[in-house]
């Protein structure tokens, strides 16, 4: 596999990311069945809204696990650097076609945010609903503002898990791969991340 | 049938507590055995078996002498119910017809968010049922053109339940006999309550009593604001990045040819 493909992800990294995607898309799914009574036959998928209550909670623990060993596994290569100022300036080279794009390395500066906002506020999805959850362990006047700073962050994490979505999908195609199979094609690694190539070319 | 409100004139109480007996007996719940704490108020609190409550209060007349108050404590039904909105299985709790918050123990989840968001810090969780517990206004009556148990049984006429505008009138005309700084109490907050009182005493005498009880900034702020942001943020993501695939368009490799590799 080594010439024409590049090894994007290991299997650990793989488990852990799709653990946090499947968990998060869940919450997400349930949590606006809890919300919108307009969106209430989502609760006819979890067996009503008592069970999706339960999934809630304890795909939220999953989803908690999860975000730790992600802060663990992508804190290293999620680092800023001098060019990310410049890679958001342009866009990422997403807005125009034929724009200068700094050298990227194995993460561009959007997926560095995101990583960055998945922490921050994943890490408050998960507290507050650990509050809501047992409101009665804490002052009533705290667990009252948990409510509000759990969808405060779900909203901060929306646009970036739907342009998540988006280019590890249609938007950039051949990315999938680094989470399925693990490889990527050196040329499109070439085009997206060449600071990445020089780097395991470097090492090898 | 329009809205109902039911008057508690507190200054007609003689604390006998029919009315919790009254509430007991229509509701099916059990007795509780509790201890002599050296007060009439008994049990001590609202619990989920404990729908209403006669409260008793010791303050000071300013003479060296003592007054004692009585004032049943329940559910105030609101018009702007705290509950309601930050309940999040639909039915479990619900306005009826005649604007009491009725509670519906098969659709509740026992998420526990009216336990904590209610201003009057009513709904009282059953730990070992996982469901809170509150007044429903005797929905069960009403809706037979009943009164509520605990107004059918008040034998000194400080309960009576009618017509909203007439009970308001009333509450009014009842204060203004009374004077001494008489104050009606539940129709101007939370767009008014379903249950409101004549008060003899300042309402900071009473026990338990806010002053100026109001839906938690908080729940505003995550029911007004934050919930509906969520749906912009949701279709106008989905909707951007469509936008972009359909006009930028996709970043694609050039002269990629995934079996041929690269140059």
């Amino acid at each position: 596999m080594s010439g024409k493909y590049i090894q994007a992800s290991t299997a650990a990294e793989r488990v852990i990311h799709w653990v946090l995607a499947i968990s998060c898309l869940l919450l997400v799914i349930s949590g606006l069945g809890f919300m919108f009574h307009d969106l209430s036959f989502i609760a006819r998928f979890f067996g009503g809204h008592y069970a999706m209550k339960m999934v809630h909670e304890y795909l939220g623990i999953v989803f908690g696990i999860s975000l730790l060993f992600s802060l663990f596994t992508w804190s290293d290569a999620a680092k800023f650097n001098s060019d990310d100022a410049a890679w958001i300036s342009v866009g990422g080279g997403y807005l125009k076609k034929d724009v200068e794009i700094p050298e990227v390395g194995r993460y561009n500066a959007g997926q560095k945010l995101f990583f960055v906002f998945l922490i921050l506020f994943g890490g408050l999805v998960f507290a507050t609903g650990l509050a809501m959850w047992f409101p009665f362990a804490l002052p009533k006047e705290l667990v009252r503002w948990a409510y509000p700073l759990h969808v405060l962050s779900l909203l901060a994490l929306v646009p970036f898990i739907v342009v998540h979505i988006y280019l590890g999908s249609i938007g950039a195609p051949g990315g999938i791969q680094a989470m399925t199979i693990g490889y990527v094609a050196r040329e499109w690694a070439k085009k997206h991340h060449p600071g990445w190539v020089k780097e395991v070319d470097g090492q090898s | 049938m329009g809205q109902k409100v039911k008057l508690i004139d507190v200054s007609k109480c003689i604390g006998c507590r029919a009315c919790q007996v009254a509430c007991k007996q229509w509701n099916e719940l059990p007795a509780v055995k509790t201890i002599n704490r050296g007060t009439h108020q008994n049990p001590p609190d609202l619990d989920p078996n404990t729908y209403t409550l006669i409260r008793f209060d010791e303050v000071s007349d300013g003479n060296g002498s003592l007054k004692w108050l009585m004032r049943k404590d329940g559910c105030m039904h609101c018009t702007d119910a705290a509950c309601v909105m930050s309940c999040p299985s639909p039915g479990a709790l619900t306005h009826s017809e005649t604007g009491a918050v009725v509670y519906n123990r098969s659709l509740c989840i026992g998420c526990k968010n009216c336990v904590i968001t209610c201003p009057f810090n009513i709904p009282r969780f059953d730990a070992a049922k996982e469901k809170p517990y509150k007044c429903t206004l005797c929905y069960d009556r009403i809706s037979e053109g009943q009164v509520p148990a605990c107004v059918k049984t008040c034998p000194t006429g400080t309960l009576t339940f009618g017509d909203r505008g007439k009970m308001v009138m009333k509450a009014y005309a009842r204060a203004e006999k009374l004077g001494n700084g008489t104050t009606v109490y539940g129709d101007k907050f939370v767009s008014g309550t379903h249950v409101m009182y004549v008060l003899d005493n300042k309402t900071s005498d009473y026990a338990a009593l806010p002053e100026n009880p109001k839906v938690p900034l908080a729940v505003k702020a995550w029911k007004s604001i934050l919930k509906p942001l969520v749906t912009v943020g949701i279709v106008g993501g989905i909707g951007a990045a469509l936008l972009h695939y359909f006009t930028v368009g996709p970043k694609t490799v050039e002269k990629f040819d995934d079996k041929e590799g690269g140059e």
